[in-house]
């Protein structure tokens, strides 16, 4: 591996993966004519790079930093005998199984890395009724063998049956809208441009920088940014399918909701620091957006 | 039925007929982009004289295949092809025609093999009889 042009194309490589984590998919890793297994990761890359340029990202080059990330919710209830007696919708999206697919399986089958993390989180349950749950991540084995990771609780049931198993995991934002609106735009006869998907890039990196002021008005972030509303405002719509203020909000809820996990801050000053006035607005606000009211959540 | 002429060569590759079946062939350290993958196209379908027939591709010439050359052989450099071989080595060639393949998904039956006597059976059974 140490030889030059092993060594060169494998900083090239790195250098790709980089990019790429960065949500640029225009870089290509020149060839070096060579027929041996390293460029065949070569030319790999490169073709991913290329049909990730044109597929995965449906809005060009807006790299969301994972906070556009929604965060899917799964439920598995297990037996004593660690199998699985029954899975929410979003338990089967989120580990791509069809309900026979899952529903009678011991949990050990889906675990990939075994039992181990499963059986340390069981041990901290079982001492006492604590209501503290550990969150730990576990890996799924997906249907199509590729695998899922997400942060899950156990708790006992307390008709002493069996447990529940919470998962969360990030998933993406759905695809469906966001090709409707592709031919919205396309149909419309202006399609968006790159120097487009900057701006929206920019003020993007902006509000998220800057969740603890209040927001500017989309006038004054327009002026900022040297556009004008209109496209400002198309812009964030088409991107990322939400208005600049609902996109600031949910991402102050966001933050609120990792400050309660995260830090000893009162809930009441977490929200202050959040936008929001009244308490009781945050909590229900806080609950329907998160399923449950923040005086729920575990911190740490 | 001899063809007019039963030898064609252009900048990317080599075309033959033989047995009803034909054989192309890309010249050593070939990247194909979109003007190379129109060239070939074009000059196949003229080669073959509006005959559909199963095509023997050697791959092992290929060093990479952009995403526009990609595109354009699966849809139109499907064209008057029954079936499509792709004759390939071990690694280089091997990975980018099982990336076709799967990604760029062609639109006439397309396998790959490393034996080209294998890859003969198998477009034997797309001969028109």
């Amino acid at each position: 591996m140490k030889r030059p042009h092993n060594h060169k194309r494998i900083v090239a490589m790195h250098q790709m993966l980089f990019e790429m984590a960065r949500g640029n998919f225009n870089m290509q890793i020149p060839g070096s004519g060579l027929d041996d297994e390293l460029e065949t990761l070569v030319v790999l890359m490169n073709m991913v790079a290329e049909e990730l340029k044109e597929s995965v990202l449906f809005s060009g080059f807006i790299n969301p930093h994972g906070a556009q990330m929604l965060v899917a919710s799964a439920t598995l209830l297990l037996d004593e005998a660690d199998r699985i007696a029954d899975a929410s919708t979003g338990a089967l999206a989120l580990l791509g199984y069809g309900s026979s697919g899952l529903i009678g399986r011991p949990i050990a089958e889906v675990l990939g890395g075994g039992m181990e993390a499963y059986r340390t989180m069981k041990e901290q349950q079982s001492g006492g009724n604590s209501p503290l749950k550990g969150r730990s991540p576990l890996h799924f084995i997906s249907d199509g063998s590729l695998s899922v990771t997400a942060e899950c609780s156990l708790e006992r049931l307390s008709g002493g049956k069996g447990w529940v198993l919470s998962c969360l995991a990030p998933c993406l934002v759905n695809r469906g809208s966001a090709r409707e609106n592709q031919e919205k735009s396309i149909r419309k006869g202006r399609y968006p441009t790159r120097s487009d998907a900057r701006l929206i890039q920019k003020v993007y990196d902006y509000i998220l920088g800057h969740l603890e002021e209040p927001l500017p008005s989309v006038k004054e972030l327009a002026r900022m940014f040297g556009t004008n509303e209109f496209k400002l405002k198309e812009g964030f719509r088409h991107f990322l399918h939400t208005s600049i203020y609902q996109f600031y909000t949910d991402e102050r809820l966001k933050r609120a909701y990792f400050m309660i996990e995260q830090t000893e801050i009162p809930l009441k000053r977490i929200a202050q620091m959040n936008g929001f006035n009244s308490y009781p607005n945050f909590s229900r606000t806080f609950k329907r957006r998160f399923g449950m009211s923040p005086k729920d959540l575990e911190r740490k | 039925m001899i063809a007019a002429h039963d030898f064609y060569e252009n900048r990317y590759a080599s075309f033959w007929i033989a047995d009803g079946i034909l054989f192309f062939r890309y010249k050593p350290d070939t990247v194909i982009d979109i003007e190379a993958a129109k060239c070939v196209v074009a000059d196949r379908i003229r080669f073959q004289d509006d005959r559909r027939l199963p095509v023997l591709c050697d791959m092992q010439g290929v060093l990479s295949v952009d995403k526009a050359g990609r595109d354009y052989l699966a849809s139109s450099g499907s064209v008057l092809a029954s079936a499509v071989a792709l004759l390939v080595a071990e690694n280089v060639s091997l990975t980018v025609s099982t990336f076709y393949l799967e990604i760029s998904k062609p639109a006439v039956p397309t396998r790959i093999f490393t034996e080209e006597s294998e890859a003969l059976s198998y477009l034997r059974g797309f001969l028109q009889h």
